[in-house]
Formats: structure tokens, sequence, C-alpha cells
């Protein structure tokens, strides 16, 4: 069974390469400028899409009542003494502030970006015009999942709170 | 938002609109990449006669994606039945014009200085060579206009 599924994965992960060269070896400029975006900005979500991936599993525990407070004295490096007689909601809220300088600069880059790239086109289209976009584009994916997982966490914690 | 179906709801939209955007925008650079890959030909877009000067003045359009350099250009006239002149050719006349994608220049094709004024019936044949940046090769575009005719 798991020499199956290794191969599996070997399978999976060989034809994903394949394809992969092959789609850059056939890129346009304004393509890999897409990629670029996106994986750069994933980068840059990436503690944002576990905070808050870590956080809505807290949230699902907190409704079954089998929160511990210690996940939230791990994820946000507070003492443990702080956070034992909290209810489950306050804890999800040290859990948000620590998220958010990562939220602010994340949504602060890719505003600059966004200024960045429709600026050229508003002044009629100089020669990085298509490059621009396309770093737009690809970092526009992350930032609605961002967006998305936060707006998710923000109802689940709101609804939380109106039952307890 | 507090209501976690609206939350959902709104990111689907968003995602939607997200991937619009971004499969909209690789397709348009798709598309312009093998436009770009195309040769383009120049279409002379009209022909006027100026009697004044002796000039038939033609309106050149470059509709592709890549420029083009008007090499020289050849006048080719033929008498028609009400004139006395006699048909003459000029061959290779320096052009050397850069006409960038998607614009229009006009060219002016000069006849025989010392030749009298069109008469209905008489056709200039104009012939403009060009290359573009993917071939070395000389191609040419010839427009045939007759004088006093109706236009199309």
């Amino acid at each position: 069974m798991r020499k199956a599924l290794a191969w599996l994965w070997f399978l999976l992960l060989a034809l994903f390469l394949f394809f992969g060269a092959a789609l850059f070896a056939s890129a346009t400029p304004e393509e890999l400028a897409f990629a670029l975006g996106l994986f750069g900005f994933l980068l840059l979500a990436n503690p944002l899409l576990f905070g808050y991936a870590g956080l809505l599993g807290f949230l699902a525990e907190v409704q079954a009542g089998t929160a511990r407070p210690e996940r939230v004295a791990e994820a946000t490096r507070t003492p443990l003494a702080l956070l034992e007689n909290l209810a489950g909601v306050a804890l999800a809220a040290f859990w948000m502030r620590e998220l958010a300088p990562y939220r602010y600069a994340y949504y602060g880059l890719f505003l600059l970006l966004l200024l960045v790239a429709l600026a050229p086109q508003l002044a009629g289209g100089l020669v990085f015009t298509g490059v621009l976009t396309g770093v737009l584009w690809g970092a526009a994916v992350p930032t609605v999942l961002v967006f998305g997982l936060e707006l998710v966490t923000l109802a689940r914690v709101a609804a939380l709170a109106q039952t307890a | 938002m507090r209501n976690i179906a609206g939350s959902l709801v709104i990111s689907l939209v968003l995602a939607l609109l997200v991937g619009l955007g971004a499969g909209a925008y690789i397709q348009a650079s798709r598309s312009q990449a093998a436009l770009v890959a195309v040769p383009p030909s120049p279409v002379v877009l009209s022909a006027t006669y100026k009697p004044d000067k002796k000039q038939v003045v033609l309106e050149v359009h470059n509709p592709g994606y890549l420029p083009l350099l008007l090499v020289d250009q050849s006048v080719v006239f033929t008498p028609g039945p009400e004139s006395k002149e006699k048909a003459y050719a000029l061959a290779a006349v320096p052009l050397n014009l850069t006409l960038p994608a998607g614009q229009t220049a006009r060219v002016t094709l000069a006849l025989k200085p010392e030749s009298e004024a069109l008469k209905a019936g008489d056709v200039v044949a104009g012939t403009i060579t060009y290359t573009h940046p993917l071939s070395p090769d000389l191609y040419a575009v010839t427009h045939l206009f007759k004088y006093g005719e109706e236009k199309r």
C-alpha cells in the first residue's frame, strides 16, 4: 500500500514536472511575470494562509468544545498562564492579533503593486505595462485566498461570539 | 461580515472575477504573441491624384504587430484611350520609410515631371517594396490606380 502510494506520488510529480517544463518552455514573458507574481505573493501570504487555516481549525474545536489553549499559546508565543482561563473567542482574538501585522504588510504590498501596475496604464502604456499587469494578476490569486480565509474566519468568530 | 454563507459567496464571486481576469490576461498575451509572429503585409487604403503636383498619394496601412520598412517605390504609367502620353515606368525610387505597427503612412508616387495631367482611363500602378524584421527578403505590394474611375 505504502509503496503503491509512493509510486503514485512519483508519477504525479513526474507528470507535474513534465507539463511544468513544457509550459515554461512555451511561456510568453507575460505568463512568466504571472507565475512570478503568483509564487512571490504566495510566499508572502504563507504565514497568513497557514495562520487562518490553523485558526479555523481551532474555531472548529471551540465549537465542538475540545479547544486547548496550548495551541494558541504555541501559535502566538504567549505564556500559557495568561490564556488558561479565557473563553474560546477571546483566544481566537489573541490569534487574530498575532496575524494582524502580516495582514497589513500583505495588503499594503498588494496595494503598492496595484498602484505601480495601474500607473503606467493610466499614463498610456509604457514599456513594462504588460509584464506589470501579469505580476498583478498573479498576485491577485493568493490575495483572494487570503481575503476569503479572513472573511470566513471573521464570520466564524462573529457567529461563535453570538452563541457564547 | 457576520454570515459564513455570505463570506463564502463573496469569496467565490471574487475568485471567479480574479480567475476571469487572469485567464483573459493570459489568453490576450498568448494571442498577442501569436499575432506578433505573423509577418504583416501593408494595405493601401486610398489613392488620390494631385494634378498640381503631379503626384498620386497612397495611404498605406500596416495592419500587423511588426514594423515594416518601406524600401522603395516604382511607378508604371499606362495611358488610357484619351491620353496622348506614352507608357513609361519609374523604377526603384528610394523611400526608406519605417511604418510602425498598426499605423498609416502617406507615400507619394511622383509621376514623370514633364508628363501631361492624367486623363480618365489612365492607369498608374504603384509598387512599394518592403521588408519586415522576420525575414531578409524583399516583398512588394502593387496598387492599381485608374484615374476617373468611381471608388467602390
